[in-house]
């Protein structure tokens, strides 16, 4: 029996939480590779991750299903065609305290537009316990106005409940029919 | 530069933070895989990457240099000026390193053509190395090199081998590669037979990753806080150790006792559950399309409900930007459009608030208030120190509709008309029922009548009355309906059994979607 190795790729900007919501969902502890941020990084966050997270979900017979962090800070952009291949789908974590949430959006989306028309997207807004403007409702007409649809969830990156939410909702729109 | 690189230039990065060096072996295992290949050792080196920022590299380089002469691409914020090594600027670029690669491989073809001479054993090498390097390191045995597939940063690396000695005995260059290899604890007894490999599932999907990708970007690699990072405390954290799965893993001290009270709360919380779902969606068994509009107990109007002021206040605040106050006789609620809030001095989750949403108002008894700005300050510094009464606002809406409608339809409701999913609700923050997450993702794919999306679920249709209640109270349907015709041919694509395996994983023991 081939097992195929299909991955879910986290992305989204510093501080959106990619690394913890891998690490709430894998059923391993995560291969990470922070680093003490430097630059404007660490006005956000004490670490930073400088390649790229790595956790599990574990389905059984030897099948698993990768999940990958991208890093947060843009320099890194040429990971992520790299990390997309073979992916089946995208989380993109964006973070509601930020400056500008909608340029992180937007920035996010085109980065990854090819993928994502060949896939799926699912959106998660992150620190809305902490701030609870733009609402999730602006949220769905920037994607709206990006040309993207996706399911937009309001999530707690250190929730496993709302992190397999996210993922279930990548899931249903692959494949709405899909049954267990 | 337009030259080809024929193979990829065999490099021993040399005094380069830890940082920087992560990023340098991943650009070298994926994108600049065809520039450059990893060594482990000098020896093994055709050339070198160097950080002439890095305390100390600049002496190191030069006494290299004076032995063996080998190329060297010299990291650095300001020019070294030294004809001897091409320099990369900081911060620096994938395209600015192949770049380099490219002046270093045609020097060194060049110095093949006119310098043949030379004749250097290299341990793999295709390319002749054309440098003079002394005797003494001919004799060096042969050490395993890291492979670019060897050199992601979350997989195991074997430790370095000892340095091998050039001419006076000691290591011109420090070794700065740093064993990563991560602290793979022993597994618990309860993990399943699979769990047992995850080393080797790291590398395998690294090796992967790091192998796969032949494109080409500009990336700006940061590497210019060099001198921070040589702090060893700033090295990359790297971590993989197994993690315990928690569904099914009864701890073996749980006494017998324990484990029916155990039971005993799951057949309660089943119970609750099924409660609060005939609250929220009905217990009507048998509607049909055919039935749907002709009972009246099956239809409802919203107006004669709390719901109905409750969404005129919604689009009154959403308006107006202020405060909008509802004054249900004795209770007050305030809707908190920009800051998404709503103040309930009844818990919606309770048997006292699903009775107000599903009993008629009479006339006068609600009444809407679009407060002042003081007024409205007041009740927003209210509702901010007491977080107790406040709710999520599209939350809020959405277990009020459903409690209004247990299940029934909005008289407004023609049953042959097409509706479409534009926004999937926010599942995360409101109250779930069965099948509602497949039905926002059915519904938005393409549009559907009300009971056509239950008979081709093949559930009941109060799920869907209940999900299309919700929806309408959260505007959450297409309005455009050019749209909704454009989608009404789409046929959803059905994928392979991996979604539903990964779906059900996520599901199991979790509440119904």
């Amino acid at each position: 029996m081939s097992h195929i190795n299909r991955k879910i790729i986290f992305t989204g900007p510093v501080g959106s939480g990619k690394t913890t919501a891998i690490n709430s969902i894998s059923d391993i502890e995560i291969v990470s590779t922070n680093q003490n941020a430097s630059d404007m990084t660490k006005l956000r966050k004490k670490d930073t991750t400088v390649a790229m997270d790595y956790g599990v979900i574990k389905l059984g017979n030897d099948e698993k299903v990768h999940l990958y962090g991208t890093p947060g800070q843009e320099r890194f952009d040429f990971m992520w065609s790299i990390l997309t291949k073979g992916g089946i789908g995208l989380v993109l974590l964006l973070d509601n305290t930020r400056k500008d949430p909608f340029h992180d959006m937007k920035f996010y989306t085109q980065s990854f537009k090819d993928f994502i028309k060949e896939n799926q997207m699912v959106v998660g807004i992150t620190q809305t316990d902490k701030q609870k403007s733009p609402a999730i409702s602006q949220y769905r007409e920037w994607l709206t106005e990006l040309g993207f649809e996706a399911p937009i969830f309001e999530v707690d990156a250190r929730s496993r409940d709302d992190i397999s939410v996210l993922l279930q909702g990548l899931l249903l729109s692959l494949d709405p029919g899909v049954t267990v | 530069m337009g030259t080809q690189i024929k193979q990829p230039l065999k490099v021993y990065l040399s005094d380069i933070s830890p940082h920087s060096q992560a990023i340098l072996e991943f650009f070298i295992g994926s994108t600049g895989g065809k520039s450059f290949t990893l060594v482990s050792t000098p020896a093994d080196a055709e050339m070198y990457i160097t950080d002439f920022d890095f305390p100390g590299s600049k002496e190191h380089w030069e006494t290299e240099h004076a032995i063996s002469a080998k190329p060297c691409i010299v990291l650095s914020m300001e020019d070294p000026n030294n004809q001897h090594v091409e320099w990369v600027a900081k911060p620096i670029t994938a395209q600015a390193l192949i770049t380099a690669a490219k002046t270093i491989s045609s020097r060194m073809d060049e110095n093949i053509a006119g310098h043949v001479s030379v004749s250097t054993p290299s341990t793999s090498a295709a390319r002749p190395n054309t440098i003079k390097v002394p005797e003494t390191t001919k004799a060096v045995p042969a050490e395993p090199t890291i492979a670019t597939t060897n050199t992601s940063l979350d997989q195991p690396q074997v430790a370095p081998p000892p340095l091998p000695k050039i001419a006076s005995g000691q290591s011109p260059f420090r070794k700065t590669i740093h064993t990563k290899t991560p602290a793979i604890h022993t597994r618990a007894p309860a993990f399943h037979e699979d769990d047992g490999d995850t080393s080797v599932v790291v590398k395998a999907e690294a090796t992967q990753v790091l192998t796969t990708s032949e494109a080409q970007t500009t990336p700006a690699l940061d590497v210019s806080n060099s001198n921070q990072e040589a702090n060893p405390k700033a090295q990359p954290k790297i971590q993989s150790k197994t993690k315990p799965v928690a569904t099914d893993d009864i701890p073996s001290e749980q006494t017998e006792a324990e484990l029916e009270a155990s039971k005993q709360t799951r057949i309660a919380q089943a119970e609750n559950a099924q409660n609060r779902w005939a609250l929220l969606c009905g217990i009507e068994e048998n509607v049909t399309h055919a039935t749907l509009k002709q009972n009246e107990s099956f239809t409802y109007n919203s107006e004669n409900y709390f719901q109905g002021t409750l969404i005129a206040g919604l689009r009154l605040a959403k308006q107006t930007k202020q405060v909008v106050q509802i004054k249900y006789e004795p209770y007050q609620f305030y809707i908190c459009y920009d800051e998404g809030l709503v103040f309930s001095p009844i818990d919606p989750g309770s048997d006292d608030y699903a009775k107000l949403c599903y009993t008629k108002v009479k006339p006068g008894q609600v009444n809407l208030h679009i407060l002042t700005s003081p007024e409205s300050t007041d009740i927003r510094e209210k509702i901010s120190s007491d977080a107790n009464f406040t709710y999520d606002l599209e939350s809020f809406i959405w277990t009020s509709c459903l409690l209004t409608s247990r299940g029934r339809v909005p008289s407004s409701l023609d049953c042959e008309d097409l509706y479409l999913l534009k926004y999937w609700p926010n599942y995360t923050r409101i109250e779930n029922f069965p099948f509602a997450m497949k039905i926002a993702a059915r519904w938005q794919k393409r549009p559907y009548k009300v009971a056509d999306i239950a008979k081709e679920m093949d559930i009941p249709i109060r799920y869907i009355t209940a999900f299309y209640n919700g929806a309408i109270g959260l505007s959450l349907f297409e309005t455009d309906m050019s749209i909704v015709q454009q989608k009404s041919n789409i046929k959803p694509k059905k994928k392979n059994g991996l979604i539903a395996r990964l779906f059900g994983r996520l599901t199991k023991s979790e509440s119904p979607s």
